[in-house]
Order: structure tokens, then C-alpha cells, then sequence
């Protein structure tokens, strides 16, 4: 059975009805404007005292009796073929308990896996590692992009080119749109190899029983359920026989998927050993083989016409995901600017380098870069204001009015036009745009437990990337209940819960929210059928707030919760919510924009971010607190891909040089700007919670904000990220 | 009717095939160039026969195919 309910959907000055059909079951949406008790209020992570302390148990943190360490070997050469594999040696080792060598026969990139060892301490298993000998036999190979497109190069697949298959968009015509243009720019800009950096390095615990036929695996993982499903078909074990536990993750970045190598390894070994076997990764290994975003060169076209309308946008790209693919990078050049002429052209580039796995915003960082410093350098020969120039061409509704919060709270009119300084540090600003799709997936479903001692659990079997899924989920059920947050517990990160999706893609927060509230709006139905009859009313006549259970038409007459939960027959009652499918909403995009200052040090080269406000949609927010916290992330990975980032490869030798927390530079405490963070309200429907993920869209645009505030202060732009020193220098040279 | 997911290999890994349409179907994108794939035997973006692995060329046509 389903029903009708009319939503005020918008944003202020900007609202229409939308009526949606959602099931008997399903909560009314929260409205626009709706009073709400908990949530949008500033709470502090549930877990954050744990997090604090040391106590919350990461996968590193897990041991068990009679545990094995596991270590890899991996490949030094980044191609070759594996002759023969001796692994007696390894095998006679005291205290070594399971050796295995893994089956791949040829060697694409440095860093892959070629034999495994269990061993009663790390110490040993690494001393095993050394006693395998593999004869390799080694093969020609190319590292380097250009290189690899040469018809004479290493081929990394056989006789199958380096060059991947062109993906290709068209609307009108580019040629013509240029032809007409009043100015037109031409250039090329780059970006480099980006690793995740998980703080918490890949890594898994696997025990298997007695008989064999059940598994159970601790990982730092963004989908337990993924895993658990990998695992299984890897295993040949029904689903139900896996079971994945992950209470807390450092961190993931789109890198922990599924099941990883380390994690079948893990399992592999503990099957061989016959007892739990860890494996962590050490952070040499995490740099070369479990992730990165490709690295970009885009050939951008652009025109405008008198009126600074964009009369031709196109983007010719390449980039190499190592033996991977997905290095586009011509996303943003489809659609975060209005033109009738768009043109997007991308290519894969192989090459005998780490593959590159899904990072935060896809193709978005790379390609929102070079858009936005060709949408400056356009400005800037056109004799534009650049945040004018965006205006002209966004016709995003939402994003014109972050505009004007944005700009209003950086002074952009003020410091756009403030002197660059005539010393030898300049100051520059800049603007950026951004843009996701992030309204959540069906399939999570929820539990809420209410206790005989007024206490509530929620179970989902979601994870928490680091972004404070626990702290949500416990807000949205306390709003629905009518509790404090404090009464709520929130259960995840085990697949004996109910399903969840992964966390990636910013779907964690719209795709739980919805069937935790609905779950706990169940489990209130209950409730309101046992504190009924004591209040002499109907279950349909009750409210839940302010931890008590009241008739709505004569609040007098209420009852604690507690003292409700005390009538509980049995120990606990318990109630399920279900994620229902996507309604219609405002928008399925979403927006925002994000300002940059810099100073830029024209003697050293060196740039130094000192302020950043950043403005952004995600539907309605749950805590303020966390969300601003993730906002800061995306931020700082943008600073980070901005100015110091680079996986570094060796052409002659084919290995990452930089592979530690030394070498591959990443921002530090004192690399961190002023950042103030505003979110803007848009009532976006889809849920019951109308919530929108913030992962992905606070990162976007963050890099390319710090480039065009680099080419404002010094006039010159620098094409190439990481903006280190002396691509700085160089570019002065050229202004 | 046959699913949509069924013409992608069983062991096909791809972030996006890790969330379901409603109708229970693994969402494959086979046109984004961002997407990064990995079979699930090997580990890697190779599959068993030494080729590549992605949504437009994991189908039926490999000797290592494997039916959903």
C-alpha cells in the first residue's frame, strides 16, 4: 500500500511542490523549514572518546590466540615472468606455519604479489620472505605515460597496445563554436599520480573453523558486505558462512572496495595454517599496490563570445591508471558549465606501474583543475571577473546563489581587487566550482532496538569510513524516537547486521539515514501500541519527544520512555526499515563552491594556502559538526593534490621512488589554512531524511580553487600539479 | 528473461557493481572512463587469460568467462 505526501522542495526564493508516492510504512519526509530536535544541531562523534583513548579497535588492533603474521613478497621488477619459485627454504624456517606462492606467472608492475608466508611473529615472516627464491626472467617495460604510446614501447598486455579505447562525447559543434568565438584559449595542463594515504594501511585478520566451511575476516574495509560476498565466491563458501567485522577503518579513500589481495592472502594462509593469520601492510606496499588516482594531461579548448557566454568547451585527455584503467578525467567538462559546444575526448594509457583504483571524485579533481584555470586564463584575456565569468556561464540555480554566500564571505570583491603586495610574497585568490550526484541507493536495512532499560540500539551492517556514520545513524533514530542523542547506540561494521551498501561514492549518509528512520519510526509504532492503553488513547494519537511518549492533543498525559520500555514483555522488542527507492526530488545534482587565498613566496617558489570558504549543498544535514569536519578532509587532500602530491617513478629502474610518509609529501599541521565552511540549505527530497553525501563534493573543486589563486598572485599560471617550487619559479619566468 | 548483470563475467569487480539497481541487478557503467576494474581470481586488472579486465570486453567471448 502506498500513499501521497506533497513536499516543499528548494531552497529559499527558489521552492515548488513536489507530490511523491511512498509506501504505507515509509515515514513523512522531513519538510523544509520542519522543527527538528537533534537533528542539524552540532554533535560531537559518539565515538570520539573511543578514538581519543585508543580503545576503538582497528584491524591492526585485533589478535587472537594462537594468531600467525602473514607478509608478502612482491615483485622488484616491474615486468617479468616468473621461471620458478623455491619455497623450501621459507617452509623449514622454525616458527614459519603456511608458505604459498600465488599464481600469477607474469609480473605487470613493481610492487605485485609473488609468494605469502604465516609465521609465529612479523619479525620471522619477514626473515621467511628473504629465504624465497624466484627466478624471474625479466622483461621490457615503460613507466612513463609518453613513453608508453610510442609504437615501439614495452607492451604491458601481450601484443595488446598501451593505448586503451578512446571514450569519446560530442554536442553541437566544438569547430564552429570556436570559429565564432570572440577569444579563444589553448592549453595544456597535468596532474600527477595521487595515492589514497589510508592512515590505516590495508590489511586483514582471517580465521577459518575447525572443519573449514566458515570464515571469519577483521578488515580495514569500506563494505563488509562486499567483502563478505567476494570472500565467499572466492571460497566457494555460501554467503552466510562469511562472516566480516570491520568496527573501525582508517580510512579508505575508494580504495577498499572488496576483497584485496592481502585480504584473500590472509585467508589463503590461515586455511593453509590452520589458525588466524594477520595481515597489515607495510606503508611501502601501500604506496605501490593498492590504489591511486591516475594521473591527467588535458589539452583544453575554450571560447567565448563578446558577451563572455562559453561558445566552445573541449578537452582532449589522457592519463595512465598504470595496469589499470579509468584514468578519464573530462567529467566536469560535460556539465558544470553551460555551452552548446562541448567536446571530450579520453584515453587509457597502460603502463608497468601500481594500478590505480577508484579515489575520492573520480576524473573530478584532475579535470575541475584544468577547466578552471582555462576558465581564468579565459577570464582573464577576455577582461572578465572570473567569479563573474562563472556566473555568466552556470545555470545551476543553486550554485549562483553559493556564489553569493561564497563570495560574501571570503570579500571577494575586496580581495580581488587588493594589491598582489610589492614584496616579494604576493597574495592571489581564486574560485572554483563543484558538482556530485550523491542522492543514495536502495537496499540498506535497519534495526532499532529498544531495551527494558529505556536505552535503543541501532544495527546497520554499513561501516564508518572515518566520516561519522555511527554518529548519524544515532542522531536520526534519537530525532525519531524523541531522545537525546546520548540514548542511542549505534551498531555497525559486521555483516550479522542487516545489509548496507558500501561506503564510497558519498551514498553512505542517503542511503542509511532513510532506513534507520524508518526503522526506528517502526519501532516507535510499537512502542506507542504498548504505552496506548495506559494513556487511554489510540497508538495513532501518540508523539514521541523529549523522552516521553504523550498524546498529541493533551501533552499532559505522557509517559517516560523509559517507563514505557519498562512494560516491554520480553528483554527487548525490535523493529526493521528498509532504504526505499529514490523518490523525486529538487535536484539529483548537487552544487557548491569553494574560495582560495594563497601567498605565494616569488623568491623560493613556495605557496602557502591561508584561507579557504568553502560552500556547500547535501540536502539536509544531520550533525553540522561532522559535516564540516569532512568538508575540512576533502580540503586538505585537495591542498595536498594541489602542492605537494606526486608518485614518483623510476623510468630507468620502473619502481616508485618515494613509497614512505617522508618521501611522497603530504600536507602537514602547519599546511592547514583557515577554513570556514557554509552549507546551504536545499530541501532536496528522494528520502525520508532528504540527505545528500558530502565526500566526494568537498574535494573537487579545492585544488583547482588553490591553482587560480596561484596565477592571481603571480600572474602566471602553473599548468602542472603539484605546484611544487620550482614549477612555481618556472612560471614566474614566463609571467 | 535473462538479467542485465548476466552479460558481465561473475568475477568482474568495478565499485560501481558493489551497490544494485532496485531490480537486484549489479550496475555496471561500461562507458565511464573512470571506472577501474578487477577480477576477482587474479586480483587484478588482468584477467586469467592476461588481458585486460573492464565492462565492455569481460564478456562471454573469453575463455575465462564466468556466468552469474
Amino acid at each position: 500500500m502506498s500513499r501521497r505526501v506533497t513536499l516543499d522542495l528548494g531552497f529559499a526564493g527558489n521552492t515548488r511542490d513536489v507530490t511523491v508516492v511512498i509506501p504505507d510504512d515509509e515515514p513523512t519526509p522531513w519538510q523544509w523549514g520542519e522543527r527538528l530536535s537533534v537533528v542539524g544541531k552540532p554533535a560531537p562523534r559518539v565515538d570520539g572518546p573511543l578514538k581519543a583513548t585508543g580503545a576503538a579497535r582497528y584491524t591492526y588492533d585485533i589478535e587472537l590466540p594462537g594468531m600467525l603474521y602473514g607478509a608478502i613478497l612482491r615483485s622488484p621488477w616491474p615486468h617479468a615472468r616468473i621461471r620458478n619459485i623455491d619455497l623450501s627454504a621459507a617452509e623449514h624456517l622454525d616458527g614459519v606455519r603456511a608458505v604459498l606462492a600465488l599464481e600469477d606467472r607474469e609480473i605487470r608492475f613493481a610492487g605485485q604479489e609473488v609468494a605469502a608466508v604465516a609465521a609465529v611473529s612479523s619479525d620471522l615472516a619477514a626473515d621467511a620472505l628473504k629465504l624465497i627464491k624466484v627466478d624471474y626472467e625479466t622483461m621490457p617495460f615503460v613507466v612513463d605515460m609518453d613513453a608508453a604510446m610510442a609504437d615501439s614501447a614495452p607492451r604491458v598486455f601481450g601484443s595488446g597496445s598501451n593505448v586503451g579505447r578512446t571514450s569519446t562525447s560530442s554536442v553541437g559543434n566544438v569547430a564552429r563554436g570556436l570559429e565564432v568565438a570572440a577569444n579563444t584559449i589553448e592549453a595544456a595542463y597535468t596532474t600527477a599520480v595521487q595515492t589514497h594515504v589510508c592512515l590505516e594501511t590495508h590489511g586483514a585478520v582471517a580465521s577459518f573453523n575447525a572443519a573449514g566451511d566458515q570464515l571469519t575476516v577483521w578488515c580495514s574495509t569500506q563494505g563488509i558486505f562486499s567483502v563478505r560476498d567476494d570472500l565467499a565466491v572466492y571460497f566457494s563458501l555460501p554467503p552466510n558462512n562469511v562472516r566480516v567485522v570491520c568496527e573501525f577503518l582508517g580510512g579508505g579513500f575508494g580504495s577498499k572496495f572488496g576483497a584485496t589481495p592481502e585480504m584473500i592472502v590472509a585467508a589463503r594462509l590461515a586455511r593453509a595454517a590452520g589458525v588466524p593469520v594477520k595481515v597489515m601492510l607495510p606503508r611501502g606496499d601501500e604506496h605501490r599496490s593498492t590504489g591511486n588516482r591516475p594521473n591527467s594531461e588535458q589539452k583544453v579548448r575554450l571560447g567565448v563570445d563578446r558577451d563572455g557566454k562559453l561558445t566552445a568547451i573541449e578537452v582532449v585527455a589522457r592519463g595512465s591508471g598504470g595496469i589499470n584503467g579509468g584514468a578519464g578525467s573530462a567529467d566536469p567538462f560535460k556539465s558544470v558549465y553551460r555551452c552548446a559546444n562541448i567536446r571530450t575526448e579520453e584515453r587509457n594509457i597502460y603502463t608497468n606501474a601500481g594500478p590505480a583504483s577508484p579515489m575520492r571524485a573520480p576524473g573530478w579533481p584532475q579535470g575541475c583543475f584544468a577547466l578552471e584555470l582555462a576558465m581564468d586564463e579565459m577570464a582573464r584575456k577576455a577582461g572578465i571577473d572570473r567569479l563573474e565569468f562563472r556566473r555568466r556561464n552556470s545555470d545551476n540555480p543553486v550554485r549562483a546563489a553559493e556564489y553569493e554566500i561564497g563570495a560574501r564571505a571570503f570579500g571577494w570583491a575586496e580581495k580581488n581587487s587588493a594589491p598582489k603586495s610589492d614584496g616579494a610574497v604576493k597574495r592571489g585568490v581564486g574560485v572554483a566550482s563543484a558538482e556530485w550526484h550523491a542522492v543514495g541507493v536502495s537496499g540498506p536495512e535497519a534495526q532499532a532496538i529498544a531495551h527494558r532499560d529505556g536505552s535503543v540500539e541501532v544495527r546497520v551492517g554499513t561501516q564508518d569510513i572515518g566520516t561519522g556514520t555511527r554518529t548519524i545513524l544515532a542522531i536520526v533514530a534519537a530525532e525519531e524516537l524523541g531522545l537525546p542523542v546520548d540514548r542511542v547506540k549505534s551498531e555497525i561494521g559486521d555483516t550479522r547486521f542487516l545489509f548496507s551498501v558500501p561506503s564510497g561514492g558519498s551514498l553512505s549518509a542517503p542511503s542509511n539515514t532513510p532506513a534507520v528512520r524508518q526503522a526506528a519510526a517502526h519501532l516507535k509504532d510499537k512502542l506507542f501500541r504498548i504505552a496506548a492503553p495506559i494513556l487511554s488513547a489510540e497508538p495513532g494519537d501518540l508523539e514521541a519527544s523529549d523522552g516521553f511518549i504523550r498524546v498529541r492533543t493533551n501533552p499532559s498525559r505522557s509517559l517516560a520512555f523509559a517507563d514505557v520500555c519498562k512494560r516491554i514483555p520480553g528483554d527487548s522488542i525490535s523493529a526493521q526499515g528498509e532504504r526505499v527507492p529514490n523518490y523525486e526530488g529538487f535536484r539529483t545534482d548537487q552544487a557548491g563552491c569553494q574560495f582560495a587565498e594563497v601567498e605565494v613566496d616569488t623568491e623560493t617558489g613556495i605557496v602557502r594556502v591561508t584561507h579557504v570558504v568553502a560552500v556547500h549543498d547535501a540536502g539536509r544535514i544531520i550533525d553540522p559538526l561532522m559535516a564540516r569536519s569532512q568538508v575540512n578532509g576533502g580540503i586538505l587532500m585537495g591542498i595536498g593534490f594541489a602542492l605537494f602530491e606526486d608518485r614518483r617513478m623510476d623510468p630507468q629502474l620502473g619502481i616508485m621512488v618515494n613509497p614512505t610518509m617522508d618521501d611522497y609529501k603530504l600536507p602537514g599541521s602547519l599546511d592547514v589554512p583557515r577554513i570556514d565552511v557554509t552549507f546551504f540549505e536545499v530541501a532536496n527530497g528522494i528520502t525520508n531524511t532528504g540527505v545528500m553525501g558530502l565526500g566526494e563534493v568537498a574535494h573537487v573543486a579545492s585544488a583547482a580553487a588553490v591553482a587560480c589563486a596561484v596565477y592571481d598572485a603571480i600572474g602566471a599560471p602553473v599548468r602542472s600539479l603539484p605546484m611544487t617550487p620550482d614549477r612555481v619559479l618556472a612560471a614566474l619566468g614566463h609571467a | 528473461m535473462p538479467r542485465l548483470s548476466a552479460r558481465f563475467c561473475a568475477l568482474l569487480r568495478t565499485k560501481t557493481a558493489y551497490y544494485r539497481t532496485p531490480d537486484g541487478e549489479r550496475i555496471f557503467k561500461p562507458d565511464s572512463s573512470t571506472a577501474c576494474y578487477t577480477c576477482l581470481k587474479t586480483q587484478r586488472p588482468v584477467g586469467p587469460d592476461g588481458r585486460p579486465v573492464d565492462a565492455q570486453s569481460c564478456g562471454t567471448d573469453r575463455g575465462c568467462f564466468e556466468q552469474e
